[in-house]
């Protein structure tokens, strides 16, 4: 039993909403929005998804916890980046963007959350310390898969997965990610092995 | 390789001896002995009752059979096939899938070999099996007999003096000819819903005999394109992904039937709808609306069942058959109904396998230590029957995904098993600590609790014999770790 705190993206909890009560069947579990306060304490694992990835990599380089993992997240604010948030207030094209092309699923976008890109902290990579997965996606038009790497060639102790999705990985393959997520939390020290 | 035991050593007959004995050619035999193979471990022979490999898929031939997997998923992956027609297959093109793969290990497979009876010989420390074909021993032997293998009919009053033809819906009479027949079809499992409507279509009259009302989701089928299918033939890395997609939205299934009560919701929601789409009258719909949790029983997907009854005028009883009398069959709620024909879609012998009673370990048979329900370590390893492994037997079913990705992962258990610095026997208290694990896991479940009967629970004592209660991956996770706990150097074998 591990203690997880999970920040979610721009759905906001709906993102979440598959791998936090599946997860709380044998874990406790917290969800923390990108806009409300975060604590963690050495026992925590933190789950950033997205722009919550983000949040959580800046929380883990000054706070405590005792694992991260960072999905589909960013080491650098791109320009790109920045323009999709703007553009990704039009529905239609915030959803064609964020699936991979195995995906017919429709993310949820919060416009006020695509907002707070341009405001969060850049994280301090060279100062986490603690066991770190780093999750990207190989069709990530959002992110960019190439950033998930960074943050991987950044942080001193991490393993690094890609999945076949698009930025909506968390939508896509809640499943998937809620399988690595309990092996991680088992044995951090081994990367879980992608099954299917 | 070939020895003799020494009581026919006088005779000069000598036992044919095989280092792996596999029981059953079915997914879990043919897919055993194809890794074997590949792996350079070539003494080993399959040992099949019929005349033809397949197991379900060459048993159940009735009009209208398929699965409800994904076909690219429902293959080995070691064996993956671009040629898939539909996303669901037909059952004869599983069947003919299995024929071919089994090809490989063709001049190991004995078919028309049933193994009568399997004995541990300590002295000697192997398996000695009896099969109709003769004596053979072998180190290990691996019951890859089945679960739904046995075809299970109701006790009926005066059955016998029906004067009509009747079977069971896997062992299919294809002379009988329904048309102009009035049928009676007994069941409304996974089978019925799938033959149902292809019978009706041709019969007078049908008359399904219905003890609980099964929930149907809508089928999402559709042919691959012949682009596609050459996408997948020139590039297996496409099969490899498809496949991928495929097991990780079925693993979402789960959740359904264990730990999100709005996502059960939802599911039931789908499923009642897809009744009220499907039929008409309020009254019937009624008839046709489980009274229990769905999920509780298998989840079934049928777009013609439900408009069948109103399509071809199928009359529902809504309670089991009890009794024959000549050419009437006679429902327990007392109504009487002519019929030329009954088929019994009323499923398989499945908490108590009928080969459990053949098999004798140290010092009780396998159905005597499965008095209480089936149970084995890693669900795989039995104490007491040292070198011997079950494929497909205690909870290593499944509801919500790929029974093949369970047979691929006990598979990989075995061959972990079989390497070398490995205990091939278990204690008791590691069998039991499985058990109790997964005992405790089911309880409370949709399965144990949903307030309905089936065939994944043993009706002698409650217990969650045949499924396994969690996530497809987590089993194979959880037998992975199994697995490394058999490493012999420690001296501490589980
Ligand atoms: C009609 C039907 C539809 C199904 N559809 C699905 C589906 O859609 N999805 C899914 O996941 N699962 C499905 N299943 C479950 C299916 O049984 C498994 O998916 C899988 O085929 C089991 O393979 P197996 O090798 O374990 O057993 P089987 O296919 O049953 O093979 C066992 C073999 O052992 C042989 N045997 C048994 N005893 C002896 C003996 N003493 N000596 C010699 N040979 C012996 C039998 O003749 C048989 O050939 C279905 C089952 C049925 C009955
Ligand atoms: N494509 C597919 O996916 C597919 C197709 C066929 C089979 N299967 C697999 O095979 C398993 C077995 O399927 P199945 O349909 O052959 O068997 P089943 O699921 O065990 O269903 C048997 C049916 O017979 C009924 N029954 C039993 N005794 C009866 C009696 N005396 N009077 C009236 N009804 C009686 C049962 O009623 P109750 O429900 O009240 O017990 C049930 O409806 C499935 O669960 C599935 O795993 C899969």
């Amino acid at each position: 039993m591990s203690r997880f705190v999970l920040i979610p993206g721009f759905g906001g909890a709906a993102d979440v909403d598959f791998v936090a009560p599946m997860l709380a069947r044998e874990h406790e579990v917290s969800v923390v929005e990108a806009t409300d306060p975060l604590v963690t304490d050495a026992d925590t694992i933190l789950v950033g998804y997205s722009l919550g990835a983000v949040r959580a990599a800046a929380h883990a380089a000054t706070h405590p916890v005792s694992a991260l993992v960072l999905l589909c997240g960013w080491a650098q604010l791109t320009p790109r980046l920045l323009d999709w948030t703007r553009h990704a207030h039009d529905e239609a094209f915030a959803r064609h963007t964020m699936v991979g092309p195995d995906s017919d699923r429709a993310p949820l976008v919060r416009p006020e959350l695509l907002d707070l890109v341009e405001t969060l902290p850049v994280p301090r990579l060279g100062d986490i310390r603690c066991p770190t997965l780093v999750i990207g996606a190989r069709y990530d038009l959002v992110a960019m898969a190439h950033q998930s790497r960074l943050l991987h060639g950044g942080i001193a102790d991490s393993h690094h997965l890609e999945l076949p999705t698009g930025h909506a990985a968390l939508v896509e393959r809640p499943a998937e990610v809620l399988s690595l997520l309990s092996a991680f939390a088992t044995h951090p020290s081994v990367v879980p092995v992608v099954a299917g | 390789m070939t020895e003799s035991l020494p009581e026919s050593r006088s005779h000069v007959t000598p036992v044919p001896h095989t280092d792996v004995a596999i029981v059953g050619a079915g997914f879990a035999g043919i897919g055993l002995a194809l890794r074997l193979q590949r792996s350079g471990q070539t003494d080993f022979t399959v040992f099949e009752r019929a005349v033809a490999v397949g197991g379900t898929w060459r048993d159940n031939t009735y009009p209208g059979v398929a699965c409800d997997i994904p076909a690219h998923l429902y293959s080995l992956s070691f064996e993956t096939n671009p040629d898939w027609t539909h996303v669901f297959a037909q059952g004869h093109q599983i069947r003919d899938y299995l024929e071919r793969a089994a090809d490989e290990v063709r001049p190991r497979i004995r078919l028309k070999s049933p193994v009568l009876d399997m004995q541990w010989d300590e002295d000697r420390e192997r398996w000695i099996l009896d099969t109709l074909a003769g004596r053979h021993t072998a180190r290990v032997l691996v019951l890859a007999c089945g679960r739904l293998a046995d075809p299970y009919i109701p006790n009926i009053e005066a059955l016998e003096g029906f004067t009509g033809e009747l079977f069971h819906s896997a062992r299919w009479d294809h002379d009988v000819d329904f048309a102009g027949k009035r049928v009676a079809v007994v069941g409304s499992g996974a089978s019925a819903v799938q033959l149902m409507p292809r019978i009706a279509e041709v019969a007078e009259h049908v008359t399904v005999f219905q003890r609980s009302a099964p929930y149907v989701v809508p089928r999402a089928d559709r042919a691959y394109t012949d682009a596609e299918r050459g996408l997948f033939a020139k590039d297996p890395s496409e099969i490899t992904r498809l496949r991928s997609q495929l097991f990780w939205a079925a693993e979402e299934g789960f959740a359904e039937r264990a730990g999100d009560p709005s996502r059960t919701e939802a599911a039931r929601d789908r499923a009642l709808t897809h009744l009220a789409a499907g039929v008409a009258d309020p009254r019937l719909r009624e008839r046709l609306t489980p009274n229990y949790e769905i999920g509780c029983k298998r989840v079934l997907i049928s777009n013609d069942y439900f408009p069948a009854f109103e399509r071809y005028g199928v009359t529902l009883v809504t309670s089991p058959i009890a009794a024959v009398d000549g050419g009437t069959a006679i429902g327990a709620d007392g109504s009487a109904h002519d019929v030329d024909v009954i088929v019994f879609a009323t499923g398989f012998l499945a908490a108590e396998q009928p080969y459990a009673a053949h098999v004798r370990g140290r010092d009780e048979t396998l159905a005597e230590h499965w008095a209480g329900g089936m149970r084995a370590y890693a669900s795989t390893m039995v104490a007491g029957f040292p070198q011997l492994f079950v494929l497909d037997g205690p909870n290593a079913g499944l509801g919500h995904n790929s029974a093949i990705h369970m047979i691929e992962s006990q598979i990989e258990f075995v061959l972990n098993a079989l390497a070398p610095g490995r205990a091939l026997e278990v204690s008791p208290a590691a069998e039991d600590a499985w058990t109790r694990q997964l005992d405790a896991r089911a309880e409370g479940t949709v399965w144990t609790a949903g307030g309905c009967e089936s065939w994944y629970v043993d009706p002698r004592n409650g217990r969650l014999t045949l499924l396994w209660p969690g996530f497809a991956h987590g089993f194979r996770g959880a037998l992975a770790e199994a697995a490394a706990l058999l490493a012999l150097p420690e001296g501490n074998p589980v």
